[in-house]
C-alpha cells in the first residue's frame, strides 16, 4: 500500500494498492480515501521467486454517481459503489492469477512450510484450512498461500493471495485477534466480516516459491471435539484430491498425472480437525514420519 | 471358445504406491486400482485367456481356487469399467 502525492503537487493525493500475481504486478490506483480503504481489502504483496513481474495498472476513476475502472486508457466496466469495484477487481485479479498458468490444475489447498518441508492443507471450503493455518503460522510454520496451489508434475505453487480470515474465527485466534481485527476487511452480502491477512502482519514472513509437496493432509472438520490424524493411501489421497481440484479443459489427463505424482512423493494422512493443539501435535508427527505402517490400510476403489 | 482380455485404448495410467490410477480420456473419468486390481490389469494384454489370467493371479497371491470366483469379479469390474475390453476366439 502507498500513498504518493502526483507531480508538481496539482493533482490530488492518490493512493495504490499493489496485488501480486504470479507473472504480475498489478497496481490499483484509488481516486480517494473510501475506494482506498476499501481495495485494501485486495492487498497482496508476497516475496514471490522467479523473473521479475509485468507491471500492469489499473485505475479506479469518479464519475458523478459511480466509479469507472480504466485499464491502459480503456474504460473497462463502470460500478456504483465502493463495494462493487472491490467487487468486480476481486474477479478481474482471480481471472488474472489464473491465467498466468492457464495449462496448470489449481487444487483448493492452503500451502505452508516447516524449514524445509512443504506441507499441504486440502479440505472443502468451511473445513478450517485458515484458522488451522494461522495456528501452525502462530507455531513457527510459514504460510505460502490459505486457499490454492498451482500443481503440476514438478510440484506446486501457491497461488498468491493474503490469508482470509472470517471474523467468526477470531474466538478461536485469540492471541492473533486483535491484529487480525486490525487488517483490511470487507463484508459480504451475508454480513460476514472478512478479513485480508498479511502472514507479516503476524511476525512471520511470506515467500512464495515453487517446490515439491513432502506432506498432504486432508481436513475433515471435527469442531469441538478432539483431533486425530491417520495414514491414507495414496489411491485414496488422489481420490479426496480430485473433489478439490479444478482441472483445465485442455489438460485434465496432465492434471491427473500432477496429481499421481503427488501421491508418489508424497505422504498422506487424513486429520479429523479438533481441538488445535493435539491437531498441531498430529501434524508435527507427520513432518516427523512417525507416521507408523503407511501400507497398513487397503485401498478400495 | 475362450475369452482374450485387452486393455481398452486411450487411457493413461498412473503408478502410485498402493496401485493404478487411471485416466479414461473419452469418459473424463478417473479410476483407482489397488495392488490386486493393478495386477490384474497387468495381465489384460491381449494375449491370455481370462482363465489363464485367473490361474496366474492366484498362483502370484499363493492363492487356491476358492479366490477364482472373486478374480473373475474383478475383471468383470474392469470390463464394465471400460479398463479392459473382452473378445472371444
Amino acid at each position: 500500500m502507498h500513498g504518493r502525492t502526483g507531480e508538481g503537487g496539482v493533482d490530488p493525493i492518490q493512493h495504490d494498492v499493489i496485488v501480486r500475481t504470479l507473472d504480475r504486478r498489478f497496481t490499483l490506483r484509488a481516486p480517494d480515501r473510501s475506494v482506498y480503504e476499501a481495495i485494501r481489502y485486495l492487498d497482496c504483496t508476497p516475496d514471490i521467486s522467479g523473473p521479475a513481474p509485468r507491471e500492469v495498472t489499473i485505475a479506479v476513476e469518479s464519475g458523478r454517481d459511480y466509479y469507472r475502472i480504466v485499464q491502459d486508457g480503456i474504460d473497462i466496466r463502470q460500478v456504483v459503489g465502493t463495494r462493487a469495484v472491490v467487487e468486480y477487481l476481486h474477479l478481474l485479479l482471480f481471472q488474472a492469477s489464473i491465467e498466468d498458468r492457464p495449462r496448470t490444475a489449481l487444487l483448493h489447498a492452503a500451502c505452508l512450510r516447516r524449514g524445509r518441508q512443504r506441507l499441504l492443507l486440502a479440505g472443502s471450503k468451511c473445513a478450517g484450512k485458515t484458522t488451522f493455518a494461522l495456528r501452525l503460522l502462530q507455531s513457527g510454520y510459514e504460510i505460502e498461500g490459505d486457499e490454492h496451489v498451482f500443481i503440476d508434475t514438478s510440484g506446486v505453487i501457491a497461488r498468491p493471495r493474503g490469508c482470509r480470515v472470517k471474523a467468526s474465527a477470531l474466538p478461536i485466534l485469540t492471541e492473533m485477534a486483535e491484529t487480525i481485527g486490525r487488517a483490511p476487511s470487507y463484508t459480504d452480502d451475508a454480513n460476514n466480516k472478512i478479513f485480508n491477512v498479511d502472514p507479516r502482519m503476524l511476525g512471520s514472513t511470506w515467500r512464495i516459491e515453487p517446490g515439491e509437496v513432502d506432506v498432504v493432509i486432508v481436513l475433515h472438520p471435527n469442531h469441538g471435539g478432539y483431533s486425530s490424524i491417520r495414514p491414507l493411501p495414496s489411491t485414496a489421497m488422489v481420490q479426496l484430491l480430485m473433489a478439490e481440484i479444478g482441472l483445465r479443459e485442455t489438460a485434465r489427463g496432465a492434471s491427473i498425472a500432477a496429481l499421481a505424482k503427488l501421491a508418489m512423493r508424497a505422504k498422506a494422512f487424513d486429520l479429523s480437525l479438533g481441538d488445535h493443539s493435539s491437531a498441531l501435535r498430529c501434524v508435527e508427527l507427520a513432518l516427523d514420519g512417525q507416521d507408523g505402517d503407511r501400507g497398513a490400510v487397503e485401498p478400495h476403489r | 471358445m475362450s475369452e482374450i482380455l485387452k486393455r481398452a485404448p486411450d487411457l493413461e495410467v498412473h503408478e502410485v504406491p498402493d496401485g493404478y490410477v487411471v485416466y479414461q480420456n473419452k469418459r473424463d473419468n478417473v479410476c483407482y486400482l489397488n495392488k490386486t486390481a493393478a495386477i490384474i490389469f497387468e495381465f489384460c494384454d491381449g494375449n491370455l485367456e481370462s482363465d489363464e489370467i485367473i490361474a496366474r493371479v492366484a498362483k502370484v497371491f499363493d492363492l487356491g481356487s476358492s479366490v477364482h470366483e472373486e478374480i473373475r469379479a474383478c475383471m468383470d469390474a474392469l470390463v464394465k469399467e471400460g479398463l479392459i475390453q473382452s473378445s472371444t476366439t
